[in-house]
Parts: structure tokens; C-alpha cells; sequence
């Protein structure tokens, strides 16, 4: 990764997208503080990350909850480690729970519930802590394409009424679109900043919006940016003309003739 | 003047002239 520089404004939504192994998910850890830059900086409210922090919560795609404690103790971690005493834990956490539909399965295990399901407590997990900043790595990878989409109005529907920061890594045009007010644009390799596009569809986000043409522009310009780097990322040999038959011809001949 | 003490905007997230090596990336992942 070279020279990218990215921000978020408080209370802001914004999303990562790019092709394959450009580096999105690297960006995403080294503000989490996982990585330590080469070169540059990454700061949340004026102060240097070194290291990991309750500032920023980080959610993965994969669920990554303790399977041996309860939908609520699961939600409860964070704030145990901060010392917070139990009553105030169990009014946070049902508050939370409550706000991703999942109240009623506070008291079951992780092994119980759903892909969305177990995202979702994950999410709030996250929250429970109150960071600075919420920091998710396709988070919805793992989910088929409905429960994906109830997802994300789950998501925009949480992020309204919480308005925390939002850093969000996918590689889901849509889904960048629908979710944020901007997204950034990330080239192959080496990766870094290609564009950044704002998107200034109203809120609260409904996925009916995802058929106006307002949305259906701002896709078509996204998947142009990004198909050229996803060419790129693919390799030499594919590109728009080759993609009509990697500029071979058979002259009729089938498998058979060819083996 | 107002009673009301504003705080302080949180959750600005800066990035500057971000480069991570090749190198640095597949360490870490080796470890």
C-alpha cells in the first residue's frame, strides 16, 4: 500500500471498497492497530493508534463469539473488563440486544442462532464497549444474499439512532452505496486511494431505494472504478477484449478436438 | 452564554500518507 490517505468525520459512514487483495482489510487493521504503518499515520481524534484499543471496535466477517458464554454475556465482555458492575452491564447489554432484535435470545449460545444472528451480537458486542470509532470487516461475507440485505437495514436502522463513527470494508458495491455517505474507491496493487465518492441518497436508508436512478447511477460509476481495477488484479491477460473469450479461437473445434 | 458545554467531536479518524510494505504484511502473517 502506498501513499492513501482516508478520513471519517465524526458520526460519519464511510465505506472501503476495491478489488481482491488491494488492501482494504490491511487499511482496516492498521486503524484498528493491528499494523504499524511504514510510512504516514493514522489518528482518531487528533491522538496516534499504536496499538489495539476499547477506542476502536472491530467487527469480522467471521463471528468470532465466546460459544461458551450466553447471547448477553457475549455482549457484557467488554464492559466487564472496563469494571463496569453488573447492573449497569445488564441494562447496557439488553438496551443493545433489544435494538438488534435479539432480546429474546439473551439468554441462549452462540451455537444456537443464525449467521445474522451471531453478526448481529457481534456488532452490538462491539458497540457495548462505546468506541470512538466502529471498525467492520465484511461483515456480512459469510451470509447469503437475503439475509445480507436484511442485514444492512438492520445496520443503517442501528447506526441511525447511535450515530458512531463507521469505518466499513466491503467488496459489495451495494452494499458500500446503500450503507454509507461516502465511499472510498481503492486501486490494485499497490493499493491506495482511486476516488471518493460521495453519496448523498436521504436517510433513513430503504432497500427500495436501491431501484431508484439516483442509486443506479451512482452503481454504474463505482462499477466502472472498480471493474478497471479488478482487471488489473486479475492479471495481464484478462482484460475487456479477452474477457469475450481470452482472445482464443477454437474455429469450431469442441473439447475433444482440443485434448 | 450558554450553559451548555460542548464536547469535543469524537470519532475523527485520520489517515496521512499511509504506505505499508509488502514485507511488513506478509511478516506478520507468517507469525
Amino acid at each position: 500500500m502506498t501513499d492513501t490517505k482516508i478520513h471519517v468525520n465524526p458520526g460519519e459512514f464511510v465505506s472501503i471498497v476495491g478489488p481482491s487483495g488491494c488492501g482494504k482489510s490491511t487499511l482496516l487493521n492498521a486503524v484498528a492497530g493491528f499494523l504499524k504503518p511504514t510510512a504516514g499515520s493514522v489518528t482518531v481524534d487528533g491522538e496516534a493508534v499504536n496499538g489495539p484499543s476499547a477506542e476502536r471496535g472491530m467487527v469480522f466477517q467471521q463471528y468470532s463469539l465466546f460459544p461458551w458464554k450466553t447471547v448477553r454475556e457475549n455482549v457484557e465482555f467488554g464492559l466487564k473488563m472496563k469494571g463496569i458492575d453488573r447492573s449497569k452491564r445488564e441494562t447496557s447489554a439488553r438496551t443493545l440486544l433489544g435494538l438488534a432484535g435479539l432480546l429474546s435470545f439473551e439468554n441462549q449460545y452462540p451455537d444456537s442462532l443464525s449467521g445474522g444472528m451471531k453478526q448481529r451480537v457481534g456488532i452490538i458486542r462491539a458497540l457495548a464497549i462505546g468506541p470512538k470509532v466502529l471498525l467492520l470487516d465484511e461483515p456480512f461475507g459469510a451470509l447469503d444474499a437475503q439475509t445480507r440485505v436484511i442485514m444492512q437495514q438492520i445496520l443503517t436502522n442501528m447506526w441511525q439512532r447511535l450515530k458512531t463513527s463507521v469505518l466499513f470494508v466491503t467488496h459489495d458495491i451495494d452494499e458500500a452505496i446503500f450503507l454509507s455517505d461516502r465511499v472510498y474507491c481503492m486501486t490494485a496493487r499497490p493499493g491506495t486511494i482511486k476516488a471518493e465518492v460521495a453519496i448523498p441518497l436521504e436517510r433513513p436508508r430503504q432497500q427500495s431505494m436501491m431501484m431508484s436512478s439516483e442509486f443506479l447511477a451512482l452503481r454504474r460509476g463505482l462499477m466502472s472504478l472498480i471493474r478497471e481495477e479488478s482487471l488489473k488484479a486479475m492479471g495481464g491477460e484478462v482484460n475487456d477484449t479477452a474477457l469475450q473469450g481470452l482472445g482464443i479461437d477454437l474455429h469450431g473445434q469442441t473439447l475433444a478436438d482440443v485434448i | 452564554m450558554s450553559q451548555i458545554e460542548m464536547k469535543a467531536p469524537k470519532g475523527h479518524v485520520e489517515v496521512r500518507n499511509f504506505a505499508l510494505s509488502y514485507e511488513t504484511v506478509t511478516a506478520r502473517s507468517r507469525r
